[in-house]
C-alpha cells in the first residue's frame, strides 16, 4: 500500500501544488511504517523533476479516519482517493469512482493474500481450534477473512487476534510459533522464504485468495476526463523513463497498472460474507 | 683489474654492512609500525563491532527477554542493511536456539560451530575466524548478553576482514614503499660513505703495493684531519724513512757483495792450498805407513831370524857333535864306511830340519792374497809350530783351552801374525819375571754371534797408565833396540779393518788379556 501512495505522491502531488485540479485524500494507514516528515521529503524530491512540463496543479491531504478521508471524498473537498478496497466498498458508492491506479509487480500473485499457518497444523483449517492469529493493524481484511474461514471450517469461536504493523512480523511469528497463523501477501511469504529457505517447510500456505493487498486509486466521478488520462499516462509509462525506474525501485514495486473495478470484487464478496456470519 | 677486485671487496663489504645494518633497523622499524597500525585497526573494528551489539541488544532487549525472535531476525536484517561491513549476526540464547542472519538470508542452526562456540566467555572476545556458516574469514565478535542476572547468551558479530585486509595491504604496501625510499636513501649514502672510507685505505694499499714493488717515491695526500689523516701522514714519513733506509741498505749490500767477493777469493786460495796440504798430508801418512810396513816387516824378520836362531841352535848343536865325532874317530882311526853312512844321515837329518824350518816361516810370514775359510786352532798351531822353542827356552808353558771347530772367513797368515805378536809380547813380559810357572793360556771358543781367540799371561798386567796407548802406533815398554811399538797398532788394524772384529785388552788378577772378538759369518751360523 504504502509503495503506491509513495508513488501517487510523487506525480500527484506536485500536480496539484501547481494547478490545484486534483486534490489528493490519502488513508494514513497505508503508509503506517513511513513518518509523514519522511514522506513528505520524498515526494518533494521526486516530484519537481517529475511534473516538469505538466499544467496541473495538486494538494494533498491525509486522513487518519477511513470515515472522515470518504465523507471528504463525497463531499467534493478532495477528487482522488487512495486507500484500500474495504474503505471504498464500505463508505463509497462505486458507481461514484472512476479507477484510477496503483503499484503493481511483475508476478501477479504477489498482489494477493495467502494464508500461512503453522505446520505442525498439517495444513488443515479442522486443526486449529482456537488459533492465535496475526492481523495487520491497517485493515479488517484480514480478520473478516480468518472469522468467516474458521467459523465456516472448524468452527472455532476461540480465535486469539494479534495485530501488526508489518505482515513480514506475523509470518515470523509464526515460523517462531509464536502464532499459528497469519494472511500476508504472497509477497513477503516469497521474500521471506528467499531470505530463509526453513520457512517453507515450516509455514505451509493453507490457502491463496484473489484478495488483492493493493491500495487502490480512484478519481472522483466527474474530474476532468483529460487530466486524468494525463495522470494515468505519467504513472503507467513511469517504468520508461530511467528516473521513474529509480522511482519504482526505491518504493520496491515493478510497475504502476490502472486499477480495474474487479479488484474489488473479492474484498466485497468477502465483506458480504463476513456481513452474513451470525457472530456479530 | 686486480686492483679493483680488491678495491671492490673492500668497498662491496663495507657498502654491504652498511646497507645491511640499515636495512635491518627499517625493517624492524617498518615492521613494529606496521604492527601498530594493524593493532590500531583491529582496536578499531573491536570498537564497532562491540557497540553494533551493544545497540543490537539495547534495541532487542525487550525482545530477547520474552524470546521474540521475529523482532530480532527483523531488526538484525535492517542492522545488516545499514552496516556494510558487517558478514553476519548470529544469536546463541540460553535456549540454545542459534539464528543466524546474513545479508542475504537467514536460518536457524542446530550445531553451533566449535571455534565460534569457544568464544563464548563471560567477557567479550573477539577472533579472526572461518566457520561452516560463513565462507571467508570475519572478524568475529562474540558479545555475551544478560539482564540483570538473566544470562541470555551471546550476540556475535561477523565484521568483514576485507577493510581490515585492504587497510593491512596498504599499510604493507605504503610499509614497503617507505621501507623501499629509505633504502635507497640508505643505498645512496652507504656508497658515498663506503666510497669515503675506502679511498684512502686503497691509496694506502696501493702506495705500499708500490713500496713491496720497489718504488719508494710514494707520498700520499694527506687533506684529512682525523685518523685516517693521521695515518697517511705516518705511513708519508715511514715510506720517506723506508727509503731512506733502503738506500742505505742497497749501499751496505753492495759493499757487502764486494767483501764476500773478496774473501771468496780468499777462501779459493786458501782452499787450494788446503787440498795441497791434505794431499801432502795424505802422501806423508801414506809414507809414514809405507815405512811402518818396512819397520814391521823388519821386526819381522828380526823376530823370524831369532825364532829361525832358536829353531837352528839344536840342529847346528847336533851338526857341530857330528864333526867332533867325525873329528875324534878319525883321530882313533875308525871310520869306516858305516860310520860315514851314519853320520851322513844323521847329518842330512838335520840339514833337513833345518830347511824345513826356515820353508815353515817363509810359508808363515807369506802374505795371503785370497780370503779363505781357516781353523782358529789351526792358525794357532802354525804360530805354535814357530814360537815353541822361544817359549821352552824361556820355560813358559801354554795352556790351551781350543774349540778346533772355531773358524772365520778370512787371510790366515794376517790373523796368526796377530797371535804371533801377542804370544810374543806375553813371552817378552813372562821374560823378565822371577815367577814360576811362566804360563800363557789360549782360549779358542764361540758362542751364538762371535768367535773368540782370547791370550792371557801371568806377568801381572798392563799398567793402567798405558793401558789406553798400546794400540798407539810406536808406542812400546820395551828397550830400544827390542820393540818399534808397531805391532799391536798393526795387530789392530788387521782385526777390525781386514777382519771386522775387535781387538781389546784388559787386565785379570794374574796379568794382561787379549782377546779377539770376530763375528761369525751368517752361512757359519
Amino acid at each position: 500500500m504504502k509503495i503506491f501512495t509513495r508513488l501517487f505522491l510523487s506525480f500527484v502531488l506536485p500536480i496539484s501544488i501547481f494547478s490545484a485540479d486534483l486534490r489528493v485524500g490519502f488513508d494514513s494507514s497505508i503508509y503506517q511504517n513511513i513518518s509523514r516528515k519522511d514522506m513528505t521529503v520524498l515526494t518533494d524530491v521526486w516530484l519537481r523533476s517529475i511534473l516538469e512540463g505538466t499544467q496541473y496543479k495538486t494538494d494533498f491531504h491525509i486522513y487518519d479516519d477511513p470515515q472522515e478521508l470518504s465523507e471528504a471524498f463525497k463531499s467534493g473537498t478532495i477528487n482522488f482517493i487512495m486507500s484500500y478496497g474495504e474503505t471504498i466498498i464500505k463508505n463509497l458508492e462505486l458507481s461514484s469512482v472512476v479507477p484510477a491506479f496503483t503499484g503493481s509487480y511483475d508476478n501477479k500473485e504477489d498482489e494477493y493474500y495467502i494464508v500461512l499457518v503453522n505446520s505442525k497444523y498439517k495444513d488443515s483449517w479442522k486443526d486449529l481450534e482456537s488459533p492465535k492469529v496475526g492481523v495487520l493493524q491497517a485493515n479488517n481484511i484480514e480478520r473478516y477473512y480468518f472469522d468467516y474461514q474458521l467459523l465456516k471450517n472448524s468452527k472455532s469461536k476461540n480465535i486469539a487476534y494479534e495485530s501488526f504493523f508489518k505482515s513480514s512480523r506475523m509470518l515470523l511469528r509464526v515460523f517462531f510459533d509464536q502464532l499459528d497463523m497469519c494472511m500476508v501477501p504472497y509477497r513477503t511469504y516469497r521474500t521471506a522464504v528467499e531470505l530463509n529457505p526453513q520457512i517453507s517447510k515450516k509455514l505451509s500456505i493453507i490457502e491463496k485468495t484473489n484478495i488483492t493487498t493493493l491500495a487502490l486509486g480512484f478519481y472522483k466521478k466527474g474530474t476532468d476526463k483529460e487530466m486524468i488520462e494525463e495522470f494515468n499516462d505519467i504513472a503507467v509509462n513511469m517504468k520508461k523513463d530511467e528516473r521513474g525506474r529509480s522511482i519504482l525501485e526505491l518504493y520496491k514495486a515493478d510497475g504502476i497498472r490502472r486499477v480495474e473495478m474487479n479488484d474489488l470484487v473479492p474484498i466485497k464478496e468477502l465483506i458480504d460474507k463476513y456481513n452474513s456470519l451470525d457472530i456479530k | 683489474m686486480k686492483k679493483m677486485t680488491r678495491y671492490n671487496t673492500l668497498f662491496i663489504k663495507i657498502f654491504v654492512a652498511i646497507t645491511f645494518s640499515f636495512g635491518l633497523v627499517i625493517a624492524v622499524f617498518v615492521y613494529i609500525l606496521s604492527e601498530n597500525q594493524k593493532s590500531s585497526l583491529y582496536d578499531g573494528i573491536y570498537e564497532q563491532a562491540k557497540t553494533i551489539a551493544s545497540s543490537i541488544k539495547l534495541v532487542a532487549a525487550d525482545s530477547m527477554l520474552i524470546y521474540d525472535y521475529s523482532f530480532i531476525v527483523e531488526h538484525s536484517l535492517k542492522v545488516l542493511e545499514s552496516n556494510g561491513e558487517l558478514k553476519y549476526i548470529l544469536f546463541n540464547d540460553n535456549k540454545d536456539t542459534n539464528i543466524f542472519i546474513d545479508r542475504k538470508s537467514w536460518s536457524l542452526i542446530n550445531t553451533m560451530p566449535e571455534n565460534i562456540k569457544s568464544l563464548h566467555k563471560e567477557s567479550i572476545v573477539y577472533d579472526i575466524v572461518k566457520s561452516d556458516l560463513f565462507d571467508q574469514k570475519v572478524f568475529h565478535l562474540a558479545y555475551p548478553v544478560d539482564f540483570t542476572g538473566i544470562e541470555w547468551g551471546w550476540i556475535n558479530i561477523g565484521f568483514s576482514t576485507d577493510k581490515i585486509r585492504h587497510e593491512i595491504l596498504k599499510i604493507y604496501s605504503n610499509a614497503f614503499i617507505i621501507y623501499i625510499l629509505i633504502l635507497l636513501i640508505s643505498v645512496i649514502f652507504s656508497y658515498f660513505f663506503a666510497k669515503w672510507l675506502v679511498k684512502p685505505i686503497v691509496s694506502l694499499n696501493d702506495a705500499s703495493m708500490k713500496i713491496a714493488q720497489g718504488d719508494m717515491d710514494v707520498e700520499l695526500k694527506a687533506d684529512r684531519k682525523d685518523e685516517i689523516g693521521e695515518l697517511i701522514q705516518n705511513f708519508n714519513m715511514m715510506a720517506k724513512k723506508l727509503h731512506k733506509y733502503t738506500s742505505e741498505l742497497k749501499d751496505s749490500k753492495l759493499d757487502l757483495e764486494k767483501r764476500v767477493e773478496d774473501r771468496t777469493k780468499e777462501l779459493q786460495e786458501l782452499n787450494k792450498d788446503l787440498d795441497n796440504r791434505v794431499k801432502e798430508e795424505i802422501l806423508k801418512r801414506s809414507q809414514q805407513e809405507q815405512i811402518m810396513l818396512h819397520q814391521s816387516r823388519h821386526a819381522a824378520m828380526g823376530e823370524m831370524i831369532g825364532n829361525i836362531a832358536h829353531q837352528w841352535r839344536q840342529p847346528l848343536n847336533a851338526l857341530g857333535l857330528i864333526l867332533q865325532n867325525i873329528e875324534s874317530a878319525h883321530e882313533m882311526g875308525i871310520i869306516d864306511d858305516a860310520f860315514i853312512q851314519r853320520v851322513i844321515s844323521k847329518g842330512k837329518k838335520l840339514t833337513h830340519t833345518m830347511s824345513k824350518t826356515i820353508d815353515d816361516f817363509r810359508n808363515f810370514f807369506q802374505p795371503n792374497k785370497l780370503k779363505e775359510y781357516f781353523s782358529f786352532a789351526d792358525a794357532y798351531l802354525d804360530t805354535k809350530d814357530i814360537i815353541s822353542s822361544s817359549f821352552d827356552h824361556n820355560n813358559i808353558m801354554l795352556i790351551e783351552e781350543i774349540d778346533k771347530s772355531v773358524g772365520v772367513f778370512g787371510y790366515e797368515n794376517e790373523f796368526a801374525q796377530v797371535v804371533l805378536n801377542i804370544l810374543n809380547n806375553a813371552k817378552d813380559a813372562l821374560q823378565d819375571k822371577e815367577r814360576s810357572p811362566k804360563t800363557v793360556t789360549v782360549q779358542i771358543y764361540k758362542d751364538d754371534k762371535y768367535n773368540y781367540f782370547a791370550i792371557s799371561d801371568n806377568a801381572g798386567g798392563i799398567p793402567m797408565d798405558i793401558m789406553q796407548k798400546i794400540f798407539d802406533p810406536y808406542f812400546t815398554t820395551k828397550d830400544e833396540g827390542k820393540g818399534t811399538g808397531i805391532g799391536l797398532y798393526m795387530s789392530k788394524t788387521i782385526i777390525e779393518s781386514n777382519m771386522h772384529g775387535k781387538l781389546s785388552v784388559s787386565n785379570s788378577d794374574k796379568g794382561a788379556c787379549f782377546k779377539i772378538i770376530i763375528p761369525r759369518d751368517k752361512e757359519e751360523i
